[in-house]
């Protein structure tokens, strides 16, 4: 079973080695900065700190290759580090029972 | 039917009444015309209902503006707190607590999670059964395949 890290709302799953390295290459040259997730009522943020890593956000499903030892930082949660290695990012959703009972992504 | 229409007669804006249908006595200096309409009603009120009563067509029709607001809706607040007095408990682990809320709509289950910033209470599909298989759901995991090795 992969590694599973928690921070808040957000899960790193950290796999080995992934299926299909290129279905992410070509996200590779088009990075999503270190803001991990950002909360939508406090603006708190998941933010990597030091290392080397590739963010991609906007893949589906989101991935994060560390390169080098790096750490997940947040303004309520501790310090979440993080190996050199290839993290799937899920965030965590909640029911939303005001919209026909569909998932929604929790409201940090 | 209409019964009344409002009319701006000499100083300002007045209710006449059709078919002798009056408010007051007999002798009320209004029967004929009906009572003159305060400013503040005009102004302040009417705009208000009115605006109102075009949002929420608006938000019957469309689902991003009926979304918005039933979110937002102060009885959400209420129905949550009062719920939660009368929950009952489903199951206990490490993970969490699972939850019944009282509901008229149907089965709400709830997992109330602690975590380092506080306590959060999820939504969850009715047909959970185990908080840590309510807790794999929020994260998309199974229930087997959910072993956070750390939480930070």
């Amino acid at each position: 079973m992969n590694e599973q890290y928690l921070q808040g709302d957000l899960m790193f799953e950290k796999y080995d080695e992934i299926n299909s390295p290129n279905e992410y290459l070509r996200y590779k040259t088009d990075t999503d900065g270190d803001i991990v997730a950002r909360g939508e009522k406090t603006g708190h943020k998941h933010r990597l700190v030091g290392g080397i890593f590739k963010l991609f956000l906007r893949s589906s499903p989101p991935m994060l290759f560390v390169e080098e030892d790096t750490v997940v930082t947040h303004e309520q949660h501790p310090p979440l580090s993080l190996e050199k290695g290839v993290y799937k990012i899920t965030r965590q959703r909640v029911l939303d029972y005001d919209d026909e009972h569909q998932a929604k992504i929790m409201e940090d | 039917m209409v019964l009344f229409v409002i009319c701006w007669i000499g100083s300002g804006l007045v209710v006449i009444y059709f078919f002798r249908f009056v408010v007051g006595s007999r002798t009320s200096r209004y029967r004929q015309k009906g009572p003159p309409i305060p400013v503040v009603v005009v102004v302040v009120i009417w705009p208000i209902v009115v605006l109102f009563g075009i949002c929420m067509l608006a938000a019957s029709i469309y689902t991003k503006w009926r979304r918005w607001v039933l979110r937002r809706n102060p009885l959400n607040w209420l129905d949550d707190r009062v719920g939660r007095l009368f929950k009952r408990k489903i199951h206990e682990d490490k993970f969490g607590i699972l939850y019944e809320m009282p509901s008229p709509w149907g089965k709400i289950l709830k997992v109330k999670v602690k975590d380092t910033t506080g306590t959060y209470w999820l939504p969850v599909p009715a047909t959970m059964t185990r908080a840590k298989q309510a807790v794999a759901w929020t994260y998309q995991k199974s229930e087997d395949g959910f072993n956070p090795i750390r939480r930070a």
